[in-house]
This record gives C-alpha cells, sequence and structure tokens, in this order.
C-alpha cells in the first residue's frame, strides 16, 4: 500500500491496482480499471481520516468484540462426515484424492 | 580462498506439533490415515465454519518459548497471511504476524572449538500447516495435480533465529540442539522422514571483519540435517563463485536440488508484502495470565540436559553414558525407568546392559525403543539376576535374544534356564567329560596348540545348558589339561 502523510489523499496507480487485482485473482478488464481506481481511492481515504486521530498509545486492535481465551472444548467433533464433505470436490480420484489442475511445471 | 568470507546464517524451523487434535477444529491430529479422512468443514475452509483455538497447541507453543527463554507476549492474536494455492483450501493461513507469543530468546550451541554460544531466537509463532499436494506422473501428464487434506490444519510453531551462525558446524549443532528440545518437551514427534520438522536457511558472505552483513539468499524446503547441510555448502559455494566474478548478489530465494547437489532460482510472483496480513478476526486474542504460565512451567518435562544431569548425578552413570541413554526422550524415559528398577547399585550395570544390549538390538532391528518388547523392570531384573550370580551373563543374553525373538515371555525362558552352576565339582565333572571325549583335541593341546581351549570351553558350555560362567570355565580347564 503507498505510504502518505496525513495531510495528503492516497493516490494509486493502474500498476498497483492490476497487482491487487491479481493478488485477489480477480479478472479486471482494462476498461473497467478507472471506474474501479476510483471507487478504490474512495474507500481508502474514507478510511484514511483515523490517521487524524491522535492514537500514540493506543494499543491496535485484534479483534472488535471484547473476548478472549475461546478454546476447543474435549470431545467436540464436527457432524459433517467426510465423505460429504468430498462431494464439494469437482473431482475426487479412486484413492479419496482432491484432483486439482496442475501446479507445477 | 574459502577463507576470505564469513559465513552468516540464520535458521526457521517449522515443526508440527504432536496435539491430539489439530489447531482449530476437532480432527485428529493423526494424517497416517486414507487420503481426505481426517478433514472437517473448518479445516476445508468451508464457508460459515469457524476456527476455535486447541489448548493444548497453546501450552506446547508456551512450553517451547520458556524452554528458549523468549519473551512472552501474555496477549497475542493470530493473523491471515493469504495466498492461493491448491493445499490451503481457505486462501489464507492462519498464522502469527504482528504480535507472536514468544520473541527475543536464544538456545545455546556448541561452536567448533568445542565451547558454547547462543543463538538468538527472534521469535516463535503457531500457525496451521497445508495439505498435500502429489504431482504423481500419471496425473501430471493429464495435467493435473492431486490433494489430501488431513494436513490440513495440523499445528505448527515456527522458530526463527536471528543470523548468528557462522559456519554449517554450527548450524548443525543447532538443528541437533532444537531437534532435543522439541522432543524432551513432548510438542513433536521429531520424526524428519515424515516432514514433522522443516527447515528454511538464510545464508550470506562477508568478508571477515565486516560488519555489515551481505546479500541474503533463503533457501527453502529443507526437509532434513543433511539437505540443510548440503544445501548450505552448495549456496555458499555459489555465492563465493558470483563473488569472485564480481557480480553483485540477488537478494533471492532459491530451492536446493538433492540430486544435482545445487541450489536454483525459485520463480516467484508474490513477495512477502503481497501476503496481506491482517488480524484474524474469527479468532479472539489469546490472554496468558501469570497462573497459567507458571503453571505449565511447573508441568513441563525436563529438558536432556537435566535428564543426562540426574543421570551421572544421582545415578552415577558415566557422561558418556547419560549421552547416549538420552539420544532420544522415549530412550530417555525407559533408561530411567530401568535405573530406577534396578535401585542404586545395580545403576551402572543396566546402563551398560542397556548401552550393548538394548540398543545393540535396536539397531540391528532398526525399531525403536517404543517397540522394544522388555519392560525396564523386566531387564532391570534380569540384570539384578546376572549381578548376583544366579545366572551367567551369556545366559541372560541368550534368554533376552530368545524372549526378543518371540520364543516366550523373559521371565519363562528364564525359569527354564535354570540358575547359574558355580559349583566347581559339577564343572570338573564335565570337564573331565569333555576330556575323554575328545583324546585327540587333548593331544593337539598338550603339544602346543593353545588356542583350542575355545573348543573345550564351548563343550564345557553346551554340557552345562549354559549355566556355567565361561572364565571359570576357563581357568579350571586350564588346571585340568595342563595337569
Ligand atoms: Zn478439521
Amino acid at each position: 500500500m503507498p505510504e502518505t502523510r496525513s495531510s495528503e489523499r492516497i493516490e494509486i496507480s493502474l500498476q498497483q491496482l492490476r497487482d491487487i487485482a491479481f493478488l485477489s485473482r480477480l479478472e479486471v478488464p482494462d476498461e473497467s480499471l478507472e471506474e474501479l481506481r476510483s471507487d478504490f481511492l474512495a474507500l481508502l481515504n474514507h478510511f484514511k481520516q483515523i490517521d487524524e486521530l491522535p492514537t500514540d498509545g493506543v494499543e491496535p486492535m485484534a479483534h472488535p468484540l471484547e473476548l478472549s481465551n475461546v478454546f476447543l472444548q474435549e470431545g467436540v467433533r464436527c457432524p459433517a462426515e467426510p465423505d460429504e464433505l468430498l462431494q464439494n470436490a469437482l473431482e475426487v480420484d479412486s484413492e479419496r484424492r482432491v484432483i486439482v489442475p496442475r501446479v507445477v511445471e | 580462498m574459502s577463507s576470505e568470507y564469513e559465513i552468516v546464517v540464520g535458521l526457521e524451523i517449522h515443526t508440527e506439533l504432536c496435539t491430539r487434535r489439530k489447531a482449530f477444529c476437532g480432527c485428529p491430529n493423526n494424517f497416517k490415515v486414507p487420503p481426505n479422512t481426517n478433514i472437517c468443514p473448518t479445516c476445508l475452509g468451508v464457508p460459515g465454519a469457524l476456527p476455535v483455538l486447541n489448548p493444548e497447541m497453546l501450552e506446547f507453543a508456551l512450553r517451547v518459548c520458556l524452554a528458549l527463554h523468549t519473551k512472552i507476549n501474555q496477549r497475542c492474536h493470530f493473523d491471515r497471511k493469504h495466498y492461493f494455492y491448491p493445499d490451503l483450501p481457505k486462501g489464507y493461513q492462519i498464522s502469527q504476524k504482528y504480535r507472536q507469543i514468544g520473541v527475543e530468546g536464544f538456545i545455546p550451541i556448541e561452536t567448533e572449538d568445542g565451547g558454547e554460544k547462543r543463538v538468538r531466537i527472534s521469535d516463535v509463532h503457531m500457525e496451521e500447516d497445508t495439505g498435500t499436494l502429489a504431482h504423481t506422473e500419471a496425473y501430471v501428464r493429464k495435467g493435473t495435480s492431486t490433494v489430501n487434506y488431513n494436513r490440513c490444519g495440523v499445528p505448527l510453531l515456527e522458530i526463527v533465529s536471528h543470523p548468528d551462525m557462522r559456519s554449517i558446524a554450527e548450524v548443525s549443532s543447532y538443528m541437533h540442539r532444537m531437534r532435543d528440545l522439541l522432543d524432551f518437551l513432548a510438542v513433536s514427534d521429531c520424526r524428519m522422514e515424515e516432514g514433522s520438522i522443516r527447515y528454511e536457511a538464510s545464508v550470506s558472505l562477508r568478508p571477515f571483519g565486516q560488519e555489515e552483513y551481505g546479500t541474503r539468499v533463503e533457501i527453502k524446503n529443507l526437509g532434513s540435517f543433511r539437505s540443510v547441510e548440503q544445501a548450505l555448502e552448495a549456496e555458499i559455494r555459489r555465492q563465493k563463485r558470483i563473488l569472485a566474478s564480481g557480480t553483485p548478489l540477488r537478494q533471492e530465494t532459491v530451492l536446493f536440488d538433492e540430486n544435482l547437489k545445487e541450489t536454483r532460482p525459485m520463480r516467484s510472483k508474490e513477495s512477502s508484502s503481497d501476503y496481506r496480513y491482517f488480524p484474524e478476526p474469527d479468532l479472539p486474542p489469546i490472554v496468558i495470565s501469570d497462573e497459567r504460565l507458571n503453571e505449565v512451567k511447573q508441568t513441563m518435562p525436563p529438558l536432556r540436559d537435566t535428564v543426562m544431569k540426574l543421570m551421572i548425578e544421582e545415578h552415577g552413570l558415566t557422561p558418556y553414558a547419560a549421552d547416549v541413554l538420552t539420544a532420544s526422550r522415549a530412550l530417555a524415559d525407559y533408561s530411567r525407568d530401568a535405573v530406577r528398577a534396578g535401585g542404586k547399585e545395580m545403576a551402572v550395570p543396566v546402563a551398560n546392559w542397556l548401552q550393548n544390549t538394548v540398543l545393540g538390538y535396536l539397531n540391528e532391528t532398526g525399531l525403536e525403543i517404543a517397540a522394544f518388547p522388555v519392560s525396564a523392570q523386566e531387564l532391570a531384573d534380569l540384570v539384578r539376576k546376572v549381578e548376583e550370580k544366579k545366572i551367567t551373563a551369556a545366559a541372560a543374553k541368550t534368554c533376552l535374544r530368545e524372549s526378543l525373538s518371540g520364543k516366550g515371555s523373559l521371565r519363562d525362558l528364564l525359569a527354564r534356564q535354570g540358575e547359574a552352576v558355580s559349583d566347581d565339582a559339577q564343572l570338573v565333572q564335565w570337564i573331565r567329560d569333555v576330556i575323554t571325549e575328545n583324546p585327540d583335541k587333548v593331544e593337539s593341546y598338550r603339544s602346543g596348540r593353545t588356542n583350542l581351549i575355545q573348543f573345550f570351553v564351548g563343550q564345557v558350555m553346551r554340557l552345562s545348558k549354559g549355566r556355567a560362567q565361561a572364565q571359570k570355565v576357563k581357568e579350571l580347564l586350564e588346571e585340568e589339561l595342563g595337569g
């Protein structure tokens, strides 16, 4: 993400936008990039207002709820059967392995 | 040439934690079952399924942090690391980026001159393992790969060192010390061949005396001590060659080719800043109270050093024996039990039996101590019988061997064996029988072929069914034959 001082507006290049789209595996046609950029900037600059607040000494919030230490209980198992879950796969071989597009050269 | 540059190495260790269940779901943490059997909506990343932290993982992580003397972040949380790969069904890995459980610790390692130094640990953090991809030829030809998600969501601990190692020997010592630590803390089964410990090394060279580090290259995906050592050798060779040619090194990630014994650059489209880490919203933060921390400290299994010290100081074993018998936690546990069962005066003979007979058997058969069929108590009883001269060492070994090869329980075999014969009259009787039966051999012996004594001893031992002390028989034989 481009670094800016609090008074500046965030700018973003079309290449940065393409990179971000790639990381999210989104296919964005070139003619939609400008529109996406203005939406994206509107969002970023909206949140940028937080930079104007004095946050020195404020602990960054890791979670919005006042919860901590939620632990897995003994003996709890998911009711879904593995076979049932495997039905979500496009293709499964005779040894129960999920077949996916090749990921090595 | 080789002394021009100083080697600077840092290591990342990823170890699977041997918890009973996975990190964030109730699936058994055991992936040695048919593919895709230990899976559930959570570890498969089915939309709407929520992770919940396995407290065992937290406890194991705390043990490691305590053993590595790290500062413990008593408030910490998980973060998401995003990337797309078929072995990661959620599209992100739950990890710890911004507030790891442990930061800034150290582990002492051995230096090449036999001294010790501390390697600083920069952080210890919890994360989850991915599924396993297979690229069988038949599939690759069809343009596919296969995935097994049994390993997906298995708890992992990542231990990151500072670049404090200055030779491959130091790296080796670091890996061994770390393996011992993880083994004795009972947090990892340390089965390298099954991938339960994996390494990534970062290596750079700099002229001796230079303060700043050279360009750093990372070597990914190393699965054993040997491959780390060999990969480092290869990478150091490569860097020296490039530096000698006057070309600057590129900061990059390489893979080690085990067959060609060389490192080659990895084609990578994503760099670490592209992982788009952010706090994991599905898992609330962890707060570790002082009480909890203390509890973990109090119930932590002893480290190898402590176990060795106990063997030496309390049981009178030699440092060498203590070292051999603590090669693994399982062996150390068995040895401790056997030594305790034997009592103080039996400690040293029991230790000898462990080192010679028990370890000999394990080496021969390739079995692990966990598979050793004779209990520590039985072994101690056997040694006591030998020490009290109730049976001969030879007979004890025979019984043990027969029991190990499935010919009955050690107890029964010993009962059948009968007690040792130390009655001289009986021994002399057997000796005279042997002399009468072998007049020609007696002749040869008396005319100078004294090595025939072994033959006579063997014959007497056979008559005694192993219940005679070979040394005693030999002495008596020499008397009888000499006369
Ligand atoms: Zn699961």
